[in-house]
This record gives C-alpha cells, structure tokens and sequence, in this order.
C-alpha cells in the first residue's frame, strides 16, 4: 500500500525532528520539573520550625496557647518552638525593643505579643522577619484561635470534655445526579479533565492542521508534489499526509498520556501511603467520555485536516497560507468561546443544536458528554454528521489538492475555484 | 496498438478557454528513445502529465504497455519533470528509499538500489547528507535517480538535460544510452534540436498543441527529403538549372547547390540528374544532403508564428 510508505514518511521524519522531542518529552519534563522545584519549596518552608518568642499578658492563657500550637511538622519537628518572654504592660515597651533587636539578629523568626484582654478582643499581633511566610501567620491564626474559643467556652461553663465534643471539621460532600446509572459522585476534578481533553482537542486541532498545509505548501513550493503525483493518485498522496501527521499527533497524545498515568500513578501510590482513598484522588468520568474523545479526536481531525491541507494547495506562500486559513482557524475558536456556553447549559436546544454541526460537535460534544449526560442518539448522530461531512469535504478537497498541487502563481478567486472543482 | 509502450489516442486538455493539447496522437514503441520536440509553450508538459496520469485529458484515451493509463500505470513510468523538486530537509538516502518505495521496490531492496545508484553517479559519499546540502548539478543527479530507481520500463524525462553541466551531462547521457541498451522504453522532452538528433530513433514534434509530424528519426527526414544536392563541378553553370526537377540553384562557381523539387529527391530523380549533367559538365563530386530536425523543425512549423498559444494557462509551459 502506498499509502503506507507515505503515512510511514509522515511520522519518522516529524517524530525524528528535535522540535518534536522538545515538546513531547521536553515540554512535560520542564513542566514536571516546575512543579517539583514548587512543592520542594512549600515543603522546605513547611517543614522549618518558627522559632517565636512569646510575650504573654493575658493570665493563664500561656498554657493553653502553648498547647494549641503544639502540632507537629510531617518531619515530627515541633511547628513552633515557644520562649516565653516575661513582660508587664509597664515593661512592654522595653521588652519589645530587645526583642526587635533579638528578631533581627535572627535569634527568633518573630514574637507574639498577647493582649491582656485576648479572649474579648480576638486579636494578638505577630511581629515577624518574614511577613511574606503566608503559611506561618494562617497557622497561628487558625491554632490561637481555637484557643480564645476554647478559652471562651470555658468561660460559658462548658467543661472541656463537652468541648472536644463539640469540635471537629466539617465536609461538604457533592454529588452528581444523571439520568445514565446510579449517582456518582464527584469530586470537582472532572472540570479539570475536561478542560485537559478540550484544550488537547483544540490544540492538535489547530497546530498539527497547520501542520498538515504547511507540509502540502512546502511540497508545493519545492515542487516534489509532481514526482509524488507521478508515483501515487492525489487522494492517496492527500490522505496519506492526513494520515501520517494524524498519527504524529497521537504519538504526542500517546506519550502525554502514558507520562501524565505516571505521574498519577505515582501520587495515587503516595496518596495510598498517606492513607486516603482512591476515589478522592480518580475523577469519575464516564467511559463514553474517553470514547467520544477519541472518536472526535479523529473525525475533527480529518475534517480540518483535510480542508487544510485544500488551502495548502490553493496558495503558493507560506504567508499566503497563512491569511487564507483564518475563517477556518475562527471556526475553531468560536468552537472553543462556545465551549463555555454549552458547559453552563448542556441541555438547552442551542447547545444540542450547536454540539450537531459537523464543524463544532469535535468540542462541544465532548463538553456536553463531559459535563452533563446527552442521550447517546445525539452522540451518535453528531459522529455521524461529522464522519458524513468529512467524506462529503475530502470530494471537494481532493479536486482542489489535485488542481491545486501542481499551480503555480496566485492564489485563485472563489470562481477559479469552482472551475477547478469541474476539471479535476 | 500492440507492442506500443506509450499510446495516446486523440487527447485533448483545456485550460479554460485555452486548449493546450489539441486531439493529439502519439504512439512510442518498445524499446524506442522518441524525442518529444516543440517549442515553449506548445503543450509537451502537458501531454507527459497526462502520460504519467498525473492529468486528465478532457478527451481521448491514453495506454501504457496496452493498460488504460490510470494509478496502476505509474509505477511502469519513471518521471523527470521539467520543474525539479526533492525533499530538501530529507537525507539524500533516505528520500530516494522512500520514492523507490513509492514505486512499489520492497524496503528491503530499496536501500542497496540507492546505493548502487548514488555510486554510480559519484555520489556515494553524499548518502547521509541533506538534500540542500548538495550543489545544484548534484540535485539535478538525484532528481535523475529519482526517476529510474524503480527500474520501470518507460521512462520519461521532460527537458531532462537542462540546467547540466556538460560533464554531467554526458554521464547521464551514457546512463540513457545504458538504460536503452537494457530495452527501456524512452521518451525525452526537448527543444533542443540536435540533442534529439544524437540519441533519438523516433521524434514526435507538436506545436500549438497539434502533431506536426511524427515517426522514425530516419523517416522524417527522408519524409523531409534530401532536398539539397551538393555537386562540384567544371563547366557551363546555365546547364544546372536545366537539370530535370531543379528548382533553384545557388552556384559558387566550382560548387553550387541545386535545390530539388520532391520528385526528384528520390535515387531515380538525382540519378536522372547525373545522366543529365554528366555528358555537359565534368561532374567531381555531388551529395544529397538531409535536411538537420532544427531544418526540418522551423519548415514544419513555418512561417506560423512560435509564440505559445494565448498567455495566462499556468500549468501549460511545456
């Protein structure tokens, strides 16, 4: 099959670039590597004991305070290690002075100055080096705080016993409620899937399509497409590009997708050994939303491609390529300014209506699949009407590739274009 | 026809209102190197494209080797276009492997014919290097590569030797001749006159999209007449012009000229004329001389104006 040698040529000679290496191993690495070096620092920052000096003037609060902040670090470090500094409304002033000196000799990371009157006026003052240690001020927020309540419950007769039971967190579980199976529920990460799939879509969509005319104009101007057309017919030469950078664009998707499971892997794995549970972790996406993906995935890309690789054809410039293929590329983004329509209202007839028409239903379907639960008639139907406009497009855009690939000069007027439609 | 390699049957193109090819009938027999001669513009591109069923003819049908042209008749037909094209960012090994491969050689096969072929032409060192990396005459070589790594049986090449230098040249030219001793099938495209004279034994010339004239090298210009007779002589020059089937003389005093009219060209009409002149005239030599093809090219054509026929038809430079 010629169309083999030439879907073959396709993918070794891109996958074989540096470019393509950079992007499909380079890109995620660097990105990995970004992400590491961020929770590096948040640990390292997180797992420094505060060294504070405490400056105590409410009466018997100094205990409870120490206990309130006596949590730990994942190191078993102690968060906060406490001096007590002793001090009297008189002497404050002169204490605080030394203290200052102390802080920026770097003896303590800040002190802590309790009011007398602390457990009325829920408020203490932290000065501190660093103001920018975001998470050192919220934790002695969040843990002097529950102090002065428990110090206030006590004060209301409550006995600490009654307090602890009281206390304790609160979580806001939701739900999804569909019309497919038994509720699942959800954890808010799909949103996240969803916009990964949507944007790959998008972007494969658009750059491996440009990728497609680029490689047919390139072929046009160093005018090989004649000792091409001499060997193989025009279809095959046209589908075999299609085919071969579709197949490039998989590899890419294919080696995103295996890195990103391992990456998942790996957190699942740790995520297990912290000791929570799978389903906090796993989105629960229906399976028809990975089958639509794919399906679209490959039925929007022959759809652009193909109409792609006719401009290619038509013009005989890199710049000429550029400026004809803008309609095409703004029916991509409308697609995508429409996503956020359809994914507020998946059910409205203007998103069902929309998520059918062969040039939108690529990314709004798999929005609507994503988000909500469309009956699989539409589904079906619109991979239908997309599979039917492709055919009908490559008709067309195989006698504008045929004429097109072997005319030089200017690019031709909508009428020429008709006439090359009636002699190829 | 049987026995035809290439046989095209009343075929016509248009390019909108422009007909570049005009019911054109060619027939190329195995094993013959036929010159496809014409001026710029005259429609030979577009006659090989159809050949190569790279183009459609509007009418008329084309057969190569007996088979309707169609996708299954090209990989019977090595090409060289006139507008060269390679994959200049590809390794010059690996781009000729893969058009071989396009012409259905097994991948197996395809790298040792590549090498053979690149060393033959003194490019074996360049195997691994790109395409843009290479001269323009060393381009030219692997574009010829191109065209035979496939070993079809027909080959053919549109101007193929222009842009060559003349060392170049030669070393494709001793190619051809190779290629034609193993009974290859050539058809070369060409408005150089004397070329075609040296390698050719069939020419087909067309103009304004229309055969002129076509058939053996030798016939056409017995066709074409040895219309000049050369004679050295000594004696009365008014007795020259008296000769039977003389049309005109151009005498330069011991030489001259005789221009013949057709029926005197044959052996029978110059051997009337010796009988006439020798008891006259003390005759010492006398030759009928052919006409060259670039003769017989601008009489065929004429007085009809060469331009190419109406300006505007991209595709139809050939």
């Amino acid at each position: 099959m010629k169309i083999l040698v030439i879907i073959k040529r396709e993918l070794l000679t891109r996958v074989r670039t540096r470019g393509f290496l950079f992007f499909t191993i380079g890109i995620p690495l660097i990105a990995a590597g970004f992400l590491f070096m961020e929770y590096k620092i948040v640990q390292a920052s997180q797992n420094v004991s505060s060294n504070i000096a405490v400056v105590n003037l409410a009466p018997g609060f100094y205990a409870p305070l120490a206990q309130a902040l006596g949590a730990r670090l994942d190191n078993g470090q102690p968060e906060f290690v406490l001096h007590r500094v002793a001090a009297t409304p008189a002497t404050l002033p002169a204490v605080e002075a030394a203290l200052r000196q102390q802080v920026l000799a770097k003896r303590y990371d800040g002190y802590l100055v309790v009011p007398a009157a602390i457990v009325t006026a829920r408020t203490a003052v932290y000065h501190a080096r660093n103001t920018a240690a975001v998470a050192v001020r919220e934790s002695l927020q969040a843990h002097l705080g529950q102090a002065v309540n428990r110090a206030r419950m006590m004060r209301a007769g409550l006995s600490p016993a009654q307090i602890d039971g009281m206390a304790g967190g609160f979580k806001l579980n939701q739900v999804k409620v569909s019309r497919l199976g038994g509720e699942q529920a959800d954890n808010g990460r799909g949103a996240i899937v969803v916009a990964v799939l949507v944007g790959a879509l998008y972007m494969t969509l658009l750059l491996y399509g440009v990728v497609v005319m680029r490689a047919v104009v390139e072929e046009k101007t160093s005018r090989i497409s004649e000792v091409l057309l001499s060997a193989v017919d025009p279809f095959s030469l046209m589908m075999g590009k299609i085919l071969g950078v579709a197949a490039t664009a998989l590899a890419q998707l294919g080696v995103w997708a295996a890195l990103l499971a391992l990456a998942a892997g790996y957190g699942l794995a740790m995520a297990k050994i912290g000791g929570a549970t799978l389903s906090a972790y796993v989105p629960h996406l229906p399976a028809l939303l990975y089958i639509s993906f794919f399906v679209f995935f490959i039925l929007g890309f022959l759809l652009y491609a193909s109409i792609y690789a006719a401009i290619g054809a038509m013009v005989s410039s890199d710049q000429e390529a550029q400026q004809t293929q803008m309609p095409l590329t703004m029916v991509l983004v409308a697609a995508i300014y429409l996503a956020f329509l359809v994914m507020a209202n998946p059910g409205s007839t203007l998103s069902v209506v929309l998520s059918l028409i062969p040039f939108f239903a690529p990314i709004l379907m798999v929005v609507r699949v994503a988000v909500s639960h469309p009956p699989l008639w539409q589904v079906l139907l619109a991979m239908a009407l997309c599979l039917a406009t492709f055919l009908a497009c490559t008709r067309i855009t195989a006698k504008i590739y045929r004429v097109g690939i072997l005319m030089t000069g200017k690019r031709p007027t909508l009428p020429e274009l008709l006439r090359w439609l009636k002699y190829a | 026809m049987a026995g035809a390699a290439i046989a095209c049957d009343a075929i016509s193109k248009s390019y909108g209102e422009v007909r570049a090819v005009d019911a054109l009938s060619l027939t190329v027999p195995e094993g013959a190197v036929c010159g496809f001669l014409g001026p710029n513009g005259s429609g030979k591109t577009t006659t090989i494209r159809m050949i190569v069923n790279i183009l459609m003819p509007d009418a008329g049908s084309i057969r190569i080797q007996g088979r309707a042209a169609g996708a299954d008749t090209k990989d019977l037909i090595g090409y060289l276009p006139e507008e060269r094209g390679l994959y200049q960012k590809m390794k010059v090994g690996e781009m000729l492997e893969f058009l071989a491969e396009l012409k259905r050689v097994p991948a197996s096969e395809a790298k040792g014919r590549v090498r053979r072929w690149l060393e033959r032409v003194e490019l074996g060192a360049w195997a691994d290097k790109k395409v843009n990396d290479l001269s323009k005459g060393m381009q030219q070589k692997i574009q010829f590569i191109a065209a035979v790594i496939a070993d079809p049986p027909i080959l053919i090449l549109d101007e193929f030797s222009s842009g060559l230098d003349p060392v170049n040249a030669n070393q494709l030219k001793d190619i051809l001749l190779d290629l034609r001793a193993q009974g290859k099938t050539i058809l070369f495209s060409t408005h150089r006159m004397e070329e075609a004279e040296r390698l050719c034994d069939y020419v087909c010339l067309i103009h304004r999209g229309r055969k002129v004239l076509d058939g053996k090298l030798a016939d056409v210009r017995a066709a074409a007449g040895k219309s000049t007779l050369r004679v050295s002589y000594r004696g009365e020059a008014a007795l020259l012009r008296q000769a039977p089937g003389v049309l005109g003389v151009d005498d330069f005093g011991n030489a001259a000229e005789l221009k013949l009219s057709p029926e005197a060209q044959s052996g029978a009409g110059v051997a009337a004329i010796v009988r006439f002149l020798a008891p006259q005239l003390e005759l010492t030599g006398c030759e009928q001389l052919e006409p060259t093809l670039n003769q017989i090219f601008l009489e065929t054509v004429g007085a009809a104006s060469v331009t190419p026929p109406g300006a505007g038809a991209g595709a139809a430079n050939g």
